[in-house]
C-alpha cells in the first residue's frame, strides 16, 4: 500500500468518525449519514483498488480512470455551485422580504 | 392628489439634509429610507416634517425604493416619485414630472438626461452611460433614451405591474421592461443632472454593470 492510500483512508477514517458524531448527537438525518457514508466509503474502495474506477472507465466509454473522476468532480462541482447559487438568492429574497416588514412596521410617521 | 417623493439613503450624511430643505416646500409627502448607512439618518433627518424608515442592513438602492413606494401606498398616496438624496436632481424638474403626469394621458413619467444638452457629464460616465443605453436597446430590447436614470413618477394604481424585484442597480432595467411587458403609458422628459456638487465623491459606473445587465438578462 502507498503512502497516499495511507493517507486517504486515515482522512476517510476521520470523515466517517465525525458523520457518525453528528447523527449520534441528531445534527444529521440517518439518510444523510448513509449518503455520507456511503459516497467516503467508495472513495475509499476507489483509492485502494484502482482498478475499480478503470473497470468503471472503460464500461462507459472513457479510456482513463482519472479522466472519469476529473468528469465527475467538475459536474458535482458544477452542480453544487449551482444549488448554492439558488439557494443563496432564495436567501438574500427572503432576507430583504423581513427587513422590508421591520422598516414598515417600524416606520416614523410624519408628526 | 397625494403625492410620495421617495428618496433612499445610504451614507449621505448631511447632504441628504439640503436635499430635503429643497423637497420640502413642494408640499409633498418626503419618504426618507435609510437603506443600513453607517451614519446615523434618524438623528440627521430629526425634526424635518417627513416620514422614516430604516433597513436594519444594507439591501440595496432598488430594495429601498420598493420599501418606500409600499409605504407611500400605504400612506393612500395617488403619485409616487423616486428621487435621489444626494442632491444631483432638482426638484424643479421633479415638479414637472409631476404636472406632467396629473395633466396627461400617462401613467409613468422618467427623467432623461440625454434628451436636452444640458447635463454637464463626467466623461468616464457619460461613455458609460452609453455603453448601457446600448446595452438596454439592443441587447434586452428597450428603446429608453436614459435607462439608468433614476428620477421617475408614477401613478400608484400601476403598482401590481410595476412590481420590480431586483435590489441592486439593475431594477432601473427591471422597472422599464416592467413597462414594455404591461404596455404602461409612459413619456420620457428631459432633465438636468447635477454631478459637481461640493465633497460628493462620485459613484463611478463600472463595465462590470453592462456584463451584469447582460447576464441577467440570459441567466435569471
Amino acid at each position: 500500500m502507498t503512502l497516499f492510500q495511507i493517507i486517504i483512508i486515515i482522512f476517510i477514517l476521520f470523515v466517517l468518525y465525525k458523520a457518525i458524531h453528528r447523527f449520534v448527537n441528531k445534527e444529521i438525518s440517518v439518510y444523510l449519514l448513509i449518503l455520507w457514508c456511503g459516497f467516503w466509503i467508495a472513495v475509499g474502495l476507489i483509492a485502494v483498488f484502482p482498478v475499480i474506477i478503470e473497470f468503471l472507465a472503460t464500461f462507459v466509454g472513457i479510456k482513463r480512470g482519472v479522466d472519469l473522476i476529473i468528469y465527475i468532480a467538475l459536474f458535482v462541482s458544477f452542480y453544487t455551485l449551482f444549488k448554492m447559487s439558488v439557494k443563496q438568492k432564495k436567501m438574500e429574497k427572503d432576507i430583504v422580504g423581513i427587513v422590508r416588514k421591520i422598516a414598515l412596521v417600524q416606520a416614523k410617521k410624519k408628526d | 392628489m397625494l403625492v410620495s417623493v421617495v428618496v433612499p439613503t445610504y451614507n449621505e450624511g448631511m447632504r441628504l439634509q439640503s436635499t430635503l430643505n429643497l423637497l420640502l416646500p413642494t408640499g409633498y409627502e418626503v419618504i426618507v429610507v435609510d437603506d443600513g448607512s453607517k451614519d446615523n439618518v434618524a438623528e440627521i433627518v430629526k425634526g424635518y416634517p417627513i416620514h422614516f424608515l430604516s433597513h436594519p442592513v444594507n439591501c440595496g438602492q432598488g430594495a429601498a425604493l420598493k420599501t418606500g413606494t409600499e409605504y407611500a401606498r400605504q400612506l393612500g398616496s395617488d403619485v409616487v416619485a423616486h428621487f435621489d438624496a444626494d442632491g444631483q436632481h432638482r426638484v424643479e424638474d421633479l415638479v414637472s414630472l409631476v404636472n406632467y403626469l396629473a395633466s396627461n394621458d400617462v401613467e409613468i413619467v422618467l427623467g432623461s438626461r440625454f434628451l436636452n444638452n444640458e447635463t454637464n457629464f463626467p466623461t468616464q460616465k457619460r461613455i458609460i452611460l452609453n455603453i448601457a443605453k446600448i446595452f438596454s436597446n439592443k441587447i434586452i430590447g428597450l428603446s429608453f433614451t436614459d435607462p439608468q436614470c433614476g428620477l421617475r413618477v408614477f401613478k400608484t394604481s400601476i403598482l401590481d405591474q410595476l412590481d420590480w424585484q431586483k435590489r441592486d442597480f439593475l431594477h432601473c432595467t427591471e422597472i422599464l421592461s416592467l413597462i414594455i411587458q404591461n404596455e404602461l403609458r409612459y413619456q420620457e422628459l428631459p432633465i438636468v443632472v447635477n454631478y459637481h456638487l461640493d465633497g460628493k465623491k462620485e459613484v463611478r459606473p463600472k463595465l462590470s454593470m453592462g456584463l451584469k445587465i447582460l447576464l441577467n438578462k440570459f441567466f435569471d
